[in-house]
């Protein structure tokens, strides 16, 4: 180890050591030491400067690992929640051919709870909604999923507007009005105004009882709803009929909305118009003449998963629709090449895969990968790079992102050792400064029967007591701004035109709001232990002064 | 501490018997390449219940020969010896419990710690001889004590006045008040009029008379001024540096 680092080492070392000294002699040596630390600590206004540093660099960090940790935490949670545990997948669009196989033998693996497969692709949308606004018309990342199964393998259903749990809620609340309008007609002498509030009951109820049955029919959201949307619009001269429009969920973003926007009843009135590129089973044929696919759905829900792209870019459709439009089903085709016919098997972009609760997506790998393998050597599929049928954990599928953010992460483990030393060096220079400037107050003290270890007890004491009120005061800082930093981000943006967070870099539209309980004990016991290491050498120099010299100082 | 203390502590001397010997002292301080000797060989033999006064010139080494004699520093040769020990063999803990427990000490400048009031100045080597558990444990005795004290220097009304509030005499008078608060064996005063006009520091000889007189308090005083050394026991002279017994 080079000499460097073990003077370093040394250092650090020293810190927990004199901290525990510190604490000894305030509780079992003499009175004197707490007394002093304490008076020194209330009436030395230039060591409030050394708090102040300590609690501004504590905050400061706590704020930025916090902010920065919560969004890695945000990020790994979200994308966890939204592929799941496992995935096999190819960057290719063609997709991949005997995928249900493939599942059939996944889900014969003890480890794995469930998997589904689903379609990735990209269109066009047009979006009407209302009679007077424009269509908004936007690209659009699509995904074709199966409702019934993909709540089983991610947290995609918990992501939409009109989730069981969110119309049972809403259903609650109708009846909840309901219910008090009805006791306020009860209560009510004047028959007229009693006959008014019944009849608000009755339509309140009637409310409740429509998004309870909306709940109760969970996943309507796939089934058309052929409602008075068919009057409104500009839809009465489409060629298409709009009793068989199916639904589509739309990301928030992609009409406008953020997640925190109420959702108007209006936008369940909306048609999306989307056009797709076929990707037919015959290689060979070049031409993408007629390979579009434009349909027409009602806008039957909205997605709100917390990931900025994932809001802004994706609509998501029922498995089978979006494989069919896509032609990507099992079809049968008279080949360009040879024209002869041909018959292509049904395709999919991906396979989620869950794994059941504690098994580590690392371990239950291998097993996946070689099912996967099987499928393929039997079937005789070989997809060479760059689309290369891909096995990973849904880290390993985000790494480059996640490494990316951990090096970040790592660098400002370096800034936060920066400002440690700058905070150190601070508290030994007022430290000092106090030491100086105290010196006959020592010799006194000496000479009163004092030994040189309380002498470096109670400015040892005096820096903990810094670090303790600092740290704490700076975790006081940073809870309030942390919990509080939309709206401080807001605030700053009406007031001050400042936009610090941007959705679009983050991906998510909300900065992370949560601190974790062992950045804290880490932040706040470095703040701590380098208050004392910046006391550390003046209390040296404060026991070893001769008393009669300390007294005679001028 | 205590058990320290225990060591170093030993039964009070009869009265008249030596308590505090010093025997070829000398001190020598190095002032570029050049020393001065300051303590040449001195010889001094401090009974218990005496009150002896060194005086001596500005800068004779009046301040430096207390100094050695309270433990406060060390000579550079010869013995000082309290209660038969000698005081350069102890540790510097240890001399530092000996200050505590068994010496008391006044200074011309009072030093007092101008962030503690009255009280608190009066109880500092309280403060050093207890923990902070034992201190809570006997508060109200030491409070009661450095009270008594503080009364008998007639500063009954200032108990929570910082030293800044204070006149030179009260200050001093704390500081005689905080040097007994342990009841010293032996009570070191250093110039204790030296900064105080002549009716104050008159009256503060008068309070060190009157415990040499009722308490039969042990007293080494350093001063310069003649009409206060003819009122102790004993007066002695230094001079370059040799200390001898006054003449008349």
């Amino acid at each position: 180890m080079p000499a460097i680092q073990i003077i370093l080492w040394s250092i650090v070392a020293f810190a927990p050591i004199a901290t525990i000294f510190a604490l000894v002699r305030i509780l079992t040596g003499p009175r004197i030491i707490s007394k002093l630390m304490v008076r020194y600590l209330m009436k030395r206004r230039i060591a409030w400067v050394s708090l102040i540093a300590v609690m501004l660099c504590t905050a400061m960090v706590l704020i930025v690992i916090s902010v920065m940790g919560g969004w890695l935490r945000m990020f790994r949670e979200t994308n966890h929640a939204l592929i799941g545990d496992l995935i096999v997948y190819r960057t290719s669009l063609d997709g991949f051919s005997h995928y249900q196989e493939m599942i059939d033998q996944i889900k014969k693996i003890p480890e794995v709870k469930e998997a589904t497969p689903t379609v990735r692709s990209y269109g066009l949308a047009e979006i009407g909604i209302g009679h007077t606004q424009s269509p908004i018309r936007t690209p659009v990342e699509v995904i074709g999923l199966d409702i019934k199964q993909i709540g089983q393998v991610n947290g995609f259903v918990r992501a939409l507007h009109l989730q069981p749990g969110v119309l049972r809620a809403k259903a609650k609340e109708y009846a909840d009005q309901a219910a008090q309008k009805e006791r306020e007609a009860s209560h009510t002498t004047v028959v007229p105004m009693a006959d008014d509030l019944r009849a608000d009951a009755e339509d309140l109820a009637a409310t409740a009882k429509s998004f309870q049955a909306k709940a109760d029919a969970f996943p309507s959201w796939v089934k058309p709803l052929p409602d008075e949307a068919y009057l409104r619009g500009g839809l009465s001269s489409s060629k298409n009929n709009p009793a068989k429009f199916g639904g589509i969920v739309v990301g928030c973003g992609v009409i406008g909305l953020r997640g925190t926007d109420p959702i108007e009843i209006e936008y369940f009135h909306a048609w999306v118009k989307l056009t797709l590129l076929k990707f037919s089973g015959d290689f060979s044929d070049e031409d993408l003449q007629d390979k579009t696919s434009t349909n027409y759905y009602w806008l039957s829900d909205v997605s709100h998963t917390g990931v900025f792209q994932a809001d802004e870019n994706e609509v998501y459709l029922p498995f089978d629709v979006l494989q069919d439009r896509l032609g990507m089903g099992a079809s049968t085709y008279t080949s360009a090449s040879t024209g002869q016919e041909e018959t292509e098997p049904a395709r999919c972009s991906e396979i989620l895969i869950s794994l059941n609760p504690g098994v580590d997506p690392y371990a239950a790998k291998p097993q996946i990968s070689a099912a996967v393998d099987a499928v393929m050597q039997k079937f005789d599929l070989y997809y060479p790079d760059p689309g290369q049928l891909r096995v990973e954990t849904w880290d390993e599928k985000q790494q480059d992102f996640l490494s990316a953010v951990e090096h970040e992460k790592s660098l400002l483990v370096i800034l936060f050792a920066i400002i440690s030393i700058v905070a150190i060096f601070l508290i030994f220079c007022i430290f000092f400064m106090i030491v100086m400037e105290k010196t006959r107050d020592i010799g006194i003290v000496k000479s009163v029967g004092a030994t040189s270890s309380s002498i470096a007890a109670i400015f040892l004491g005096y820096g903990l007591s810094i670090g303790l009120l600092g740290g704490g005061l700076g975790l006081l800082l940073a809870y309030l701004v942390v919990h509080n930093i939309n709206q401080l981000h807001a605030w700053l943006g009406v007031h001050f035109h400042i936009q610090i967070w941007n959705a679009k870099t983050y991906l998510f539209d909300t900065i992370p709001n949560t601190m974790d309980g062992h950045d804290i004990a880490v932040i706040v016991s470095v703040a701590i232990l380098s208050s004392v290491l910046g006391a550390l050498l003046p209390a040296i120099r404060a026991a070893r002064m001769n008393p009669v010299e300390a007294l005679r100082w001028e | 501490m205590s058990a320290i203390a225990d060591k170093i502590s030993s039964p009070p001397a009869a009265k008249g018997a030596a308590i505090l010997v010093a025997s070829g002292v000398k001190k020598t301080f190095r002032m570029g390449d050049s020393e001065i000797q300051v303590l040449r060989n001195v010889d001094l033999s401090v009974a218990a219940g005496e009150f002896v006064t060194i005086e001596g010139r500005s800068g004779s080494g009046k301040s430096t020969l207390l100094h050695i004699l309270g433990a406060l520093d060390k000579c550079n040769s010869g013995v000082v010896t309290f209660d038969g020990r000698d005081i350069a063999k102890l540790s510097s803990g240890q001399r530092a419990i000996l200050r505590n427990t068994q010496f008391g000490f006044v200074f011309q400048f009072y030093h007092l710690l101008p962030e503690l009031n009255v009280m608190e100045n009066t109880l500092l080597s309280a403060m050093i001889d207890h923990s902070l558990l034992g201190f809570r444990a006997q508060k109200s005795q030491l409070r009661a004590r450095a009270k008594d004290l503080l009364c008998q220097m007639g500063l009954e009304h200032r108990f929570r006045h910082r030293p800044q509030h204070l006149s030179g005499g009260e200050r001093q008078r704390v500081a005689i008040a905080r040097a007994l608060m342990n009841q010293p064996r032996v009570l070191f005063a250093d110039e204790p009029t030296g900064n105080l006009d002549a009716d104050t520091g008159r009256q503060i000889m008068a309070v060190l008379e009157r415990l040499h007189e009722q308490v039969g308090q042990t007293i080494v005083m350093v001063t310069h001024d003649r009409s206060l050394a003819c009122k102790t026991d004993r007066v002695m002279v230094l001079e370059s540096g040799i200390l001898r017994p006054a003449q008349g």
